[in-house]
């Protein structure tokens, strides 16, 4: 039995988890694949105070160490697949089949990427430039996606020397920074179509696609062969496994500014709530506004 | 089990551990987050399957037994048995699916 079940071990759970540790109550982090979250599949993050520049994955590590080292249980690579929040004593059901009990649970399961969303039977559509870039060097793909995770894989995909990139995005406008969005046009090798959409993928007996695709602005259809398809649109909540549980807004779990959710013992923190701004350093200030609520809720 | 204790193959450890092994050979990369989580699951594998050996070989570093394994993208698994590479997986899969993967092979 656990004082505290930590559900999501990304950069909010983890913070979450340190708080509580050194609150002296027991705390488990269940996480359905490895600690870090979406932070592991940043190349370089800037603005975490105190590391000017360091890889997602690197800080992450340093977390979780600390983590680890104040005694906290970590059950890795094992989702949180039903809960049960109906008495005092929280139940946590996992994919591995395991039942965890804890006194009070917090819910930190941030979000996803959003899938490809045309139908297809092609293949090769990714959404790590890291784990599939390589194979694409002097090859041509498309990247899905406008925004700061379009522009930065496909630069990081260029650096592999992927021979050209065609960046498609449906908005009239890419909301990528202006600096990325700069770097990307002086390579040379990066297209950008906006306020266009795919509409259909087919696999070319030369195992490359056959991408169809839909100007909004000029009224017109196309089409072009690529080698690849690296897909970056965005996040969806993970909140599948609460619905019906937890009181939410578009799939994100409603919070006071306590991060209670409307269950007593349950709280919610970070990507996973309703709020403005998902970044982690306001990821660390939720978990670690709802790891000293849930030792209040514990302690009385 | 940590990602050291998973043991690292060159070119010519790759040929003789292929020769004397039944298990399960992650190709991976630094700073990966899916090999990462595949090197997680092969930990709970381990626990679960304490005879199974498990190796690594950087992709990075050796492309050559990359081409040599037919393997194009990271991570992926490699099931090893009777001397040869019986089967391969890509991707991300949980325990389970793993041991499935490996007991099919
Ligand atoms: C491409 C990209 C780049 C970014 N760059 C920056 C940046 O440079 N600086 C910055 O400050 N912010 C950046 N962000 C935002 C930042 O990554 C997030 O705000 C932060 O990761 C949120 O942390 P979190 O712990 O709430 O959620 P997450 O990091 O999403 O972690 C949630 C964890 O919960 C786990 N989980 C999900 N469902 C379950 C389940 N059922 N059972 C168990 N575990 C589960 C997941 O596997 C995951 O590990 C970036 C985001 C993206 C997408």
């Amino acid at each position: 039995m656990f004082d505290i079940i930590i559900i999501g071990g990304g950069i909010c759970g983890m913070t979450a988890a340190i708080y509580a540790a050194r609150a002296n109550l027991k705390v488990l982090i269940v996480e359905k694949e490895v600690c870090g979250g979406l932070v592991n599949w940043t190349n370089t993050v800037e603005n975490v105070p105190s590391y000017p520049s360091i890889h997602g994955e690197e800080l992450m590590d340093k977390c979780r160490d600390h983590v680890e080292s104040l005694g906290v249980e970590i059950e890795e690579v094992d989702g949180v697949e039903d809960v049960d929040f109906s008495g005092p004593l929280k139940k946590v059901i996992t994919s591995g089949g395991a039942v965890f009990e804890g006194k009070a649970v917090i819910v930190a399961t941030g979000r996803r990427p959003t899938p490809f969303p045309v139908q297809t039977g092609f293949p090769l559509v990714h959404y790590c430039s890291v784990c599939d870039g390589s194979p694409y060097k002097d090859k041509d793909v498309i990247v899905l996606g406008g925004g700061n995770s379009g522009f930065d894989e496909a630069l990081y995909l260029i650096n592999l020397g992927v021979k050209s990139i065609h960046i498609i995005e449906i908005f009239p406008e890419c909301i990528a920074a202006a600096s990325t969005q700069d770097k990307a046009v002086q390579s040379g090798k990066i297209k950008v179509s906006t306020s266009t959409k795919i509409t259909k993928v087919e696999t070319l007996p030369n195992g490359k696609a056959w991408v169809h695709l839909e100007d909004g602005a000029n009224h017109t259809s196309y089409a072009e062969e690529v080698d690849g398809i690296f897909c970056f649109i965005g996040q969806v909540p993970n909140t599948s496994v609460f619905e019906g549980v937890l009181d939410m807004d578009g799939g994100y779990i409603k919070t006071n500014a306590d991060m209670e959710t409307n269950v007593p013992g349950v709280f919610a923190a970070g990507d996973v709530i309703v709020k403005k701004y998902r970044q982690i350093t306001t990821a660390m200030g939720d978990g670690t506004i709802a790891a000293l609520q849930a030792d209040r809720y514990i302690c009385g | 089990m940590s990602d050291t204790e998973l043991m690292n193959l060159d070119t010519a450890g790759f040929k003789s551990w292929v020769a004397s092994h039944d298990g399960i050979i992650i190709f991976h990369k630094k700073l990966c987050p899916h090999c990462k989580v595949m090197r997680t699951v092969l930990a709970k594998v381990k626990i679960q399957i304490p005879e199974i050996a498990l190796a690594t070989v950087d992709s990075e570093e050796y492309p050559e037994i990359m081409a040599e394994a037919s393997v194009e993208h990271v991570p992926t698994l490699c099931a090893v048995k009777g001397g040869q590479v019986q089967d391969r997986q890509t991707g991300v899969f949980n325990p389970k699916e793993t041991i499935a993967f490996y007991k099919k092979a």
